[in-house]
């Protein structure tokens, strides 16, 4: 259907419109974070800074921890998203193809663990992990987060297998493969860009906690990860917010970045099972 | 290759019983096509036969090794899947080249079978594409060439043509019967479609709720069935039933029917003397009825609809008073015929015979079939 000029007028408004609206914020945090911490507080204001100052940025790469934390945001959301995806991989492929007694209730199970409030795991977790005396390690965080990951990536996936035929592996097995080799062979190369999509999914909910982190590694300040340290920069007194943006895109670009390069999985990855 | 012998097998799912001892024989190099409505068990042995499904009891001999507990990749079999279940990661080389690849042939040698299985199945040109860029035709071949390429001792196909369109299915048909026969590996077919089965098979396997009613011949089945469901499954347009009292008379045994006389004759009349004086059904196929000449006995009937083939046309009329629910209805189709319905295949006769006196004879040197109403069973 051909559009009128009049539709697209309206179409590109609207884009145009919610796009301002989404990507304001993170324009608001690229001027301040370039702004002197003088100028932030100016009316009218500036919107676009007259001097900007990217020293924040090498200050904080150079003279902080910042490096530090990022990196082990990175491992802990690496080695969580990583543990999370074999056991769901494993619990989906299995709830997906198999039938067993309970089966069903077990199913239904992961997922009500993923309604329980983070603050309410927050207290056993904090006594599970202090008798095996992990607190303060990021093992704790790892785990914390696989707890979280794990029950939703399980459902994102399992319904990614659902929507491959069975046939796919009884030709694999007919082939030669064991179960094992067909899982591996065929329906994990098949599912990428759900793989993508899920793993995707347990990064970001990895890299953006703040909660358990705050929690668990508190006292363990080499542990910090990028959010604690952020948040370190508001002081009680004084709040240099010039810095505190400049940290917050730091962290925020390594989700940016992945989000465009696996778009195209990703969107593969989300529409999967709608159609042949 | 290898003859099949399958004992006594059986499969339940909890209570059902999707298949009840099933027992055969199959020769080396035999096409057999199991055939039936869904749900009748073809498909369940098929996969029992493949490993992809355990057996409840029974036993799967092949080339004399007993492979019931085999996993499907060490029975030396390949199949041929419904949805063709070619690996959509993979390209058309890879994926005909794939079961070798799992034996750890080696490179080489894959290399030349998979082009040896592509020119004989003419997709040598599709061997780089990835089967989403191939059309449902060309997807067909190469699940056809992953399973020729490995030279197993069984084919098996689980309805491979039901997912193409009319005119390419009377192709492939051809092309799969004369691929079998160059080949000459035993195969196991499995088909809901009465006319894929009556063409392809060396001998028929036809089930109805997990029970093997019959085996035979294409010919066999068609003109010997064990039974009313076999009898209506088997040929198309599907036989005519008509209910009738058998009576007897100094020519031989008969039933009377809207003023004709049917006879059977031979061994069918033999048998049938049990049942003098007692209802029966009686079996007359589509084509055993011609239009009758101007001094023959003949049914007279007012054809309620005329469908046209061009060469030929199915003629739906009823018969009061003989009529019969076709024991069998609901269970396949029965090419849209309403309960009741007779129907006779005539040629030369068009949509004007509607409404109008028609005047029906069997053909001479046709088979008239018998069946117990009670038990179903032909009577011969």
């Amino acid at each position: 259907m051909k559009r009128t000029l009049l539709q697209s007028i309206l179409l590109y408004a609207t884009v145009i419109v919610v796009c301002g609206f989404l990507l304001f914020p993170i324009y608001w945090m690229i001027i301040t974070s370039l702004a002197p911490a003088s100028a932030l507080r100016s009316f009218p204001p500036q919107f676009w800074p007259a001097n900007p100052q990217w020293s924040t940025y090498t200050n904080l790469i150079f003279n902080t921890d910042m490096p530090r934390w990022l990196f082990n945001s990175a491992l802990v959301a690496i080695v969580s998203t990583a543990i999370s995806l074999l056991v769901s991989v494993l619990a989906a492929y299995s709830l997906s193809r198999y039938t067993m007694k309970g089966g069903e209730a077990v199913g239904l199970f992961i997922l009500m663990s993923k309604m329980l409030p983070a603050t309410m795991l927050i207290i056993p977790l904090f006594g599970i992990f202090r008798s095996l005396g992990l607190m303060g390690s990021l093992w704790s965080l790892i785990i914390a987060h696989a707890t979280a990951i794990v029950p939703f990536a399980t459902w994102m996936l399992k319904g990614y297998f659902d929507s491959i035929p069975q046939e796919l592996e009884q030709a694999a097995q007919v082939d030669g493969c064991t179960p094992w080799g067909a899982l591996f062979r065929v329906i994990l190369p098949v599912s990428a860009p759900g793989l993508a999509a899920t793993a995707l999914y347990g990064f970001v909910l990895s890299w953006a906690d703040y909660l358990y982190a705050r929690t668990f590694l508190a006292s363990a300040t080499h542990n910090w990860t990028a959010n604690i340290g952020i948040a370190t920069f508001k002081g009680e007194y004084q709040t240099d917010w010039n810095v505190i943006m400049a940290a917050s895109l730091l962290a925020a670009l390594p989700i940016m970045l992945a989000y465009l390069f696996l778009q195209r999985y990703l969107v593969g990855g989300l529409t999967a099972g709608s159609g042949k | 290759m290898a003859d099949i012998q399958i004992q006594n097998l059986s499969k339940s799912f909890g209570a059902f019983n999707a298949l009840k001892d099933m027992s055969l024989q199959i020769n080396d190099g035999e096409f057999v096509v199991f055939v039936g409505p869904s749900g009748c068990g073809k498909s369940t042995a098929l996969k029992i036969l493949a490993g992809l499904e355990a057996a409840s009891g029974g036993r799967i001999i092949i080339g004399g090794e007993d492979v019931t507990e085999l996993a499907p990749g060490k029975r030396d079999i390949a199949m041929v899947f419904q949805n063709y279940a070619l690996y959509p990661h993979l390209t058309v080389r890879q994926n005909i080249g794939f079961g070798l690849k799992m034996r750890n042939t080696d490179k080489a040698e894959i290399n030349a079978r998979v082009e040896r299985a592509a020119q004989a199945l003419e997709i040598t040109d599709l061997l780089d594409r990835r089967p989403k860029a191939l059309s449902g035709g060309q997807r067909q071949r190469v699940a056809l060439g992953r399973a020729i390429v490995r030279e197993p001792r069984v084919f098996l196909m689980d309805e491979p043509l039901s997912n193409l369109d009319a005119a390419l299915r009377v192709q492939m048909r051809a092309e799969i019967t004369a691929l079998q026969r160059r080949i000459g590996v035993t195969t196991i077919y499995v088909t809901h479609d009465q006319t894929e089965a009556m063409t392809m098979a060396d001998r028929i396997v036809i089930m109805r709720r997990g029970v093997v009613q019959q085996i035979g011949t294409p010919d066999e089945l068609f003109n010997r069935p064990n039974n009313i469901f076999v009898a209506g499954f088997i040929g198309s347009p599907s036989m005519n039933f008509i209910t009738g009292t058998l009576a007897r008379d100094d020519k031989g045994v008969f039933i009377e029917a809207g003023g004709l006389q049917l006879r059977p004759e031979g061994a069918v009349a033999h048998a049938a003397s049990a049942y003098i004086g007692r209802s029966v059904i009686c079996g007359i196929r589509p084509e055993a009825l011609g239009l009758a000449a101007p001094n023959e006995a003949a049914l007279e009937v007012e054809p309620m609809l005329v469908e046209s083939l061009g060469s030929e046309a199915y003629v739906h009329f009823r018969l009061p008073g003989h009529q019969v629910a076709i024991p069998v209805a609901g269970e396949h189709e029965h090419e849209g015929r309403a309960s009741g319905t007779l129907i006779a295949r005539l040629y030369d006769v068009d949509q004007s015979l509607i409404g109008r006196q028609v005047r029906l004879a069997i053909k001479p040197n046709t088979s008239i079939h018998l069946f117990d109403p009670a038990t179903e069973e032909a009577i011969k």
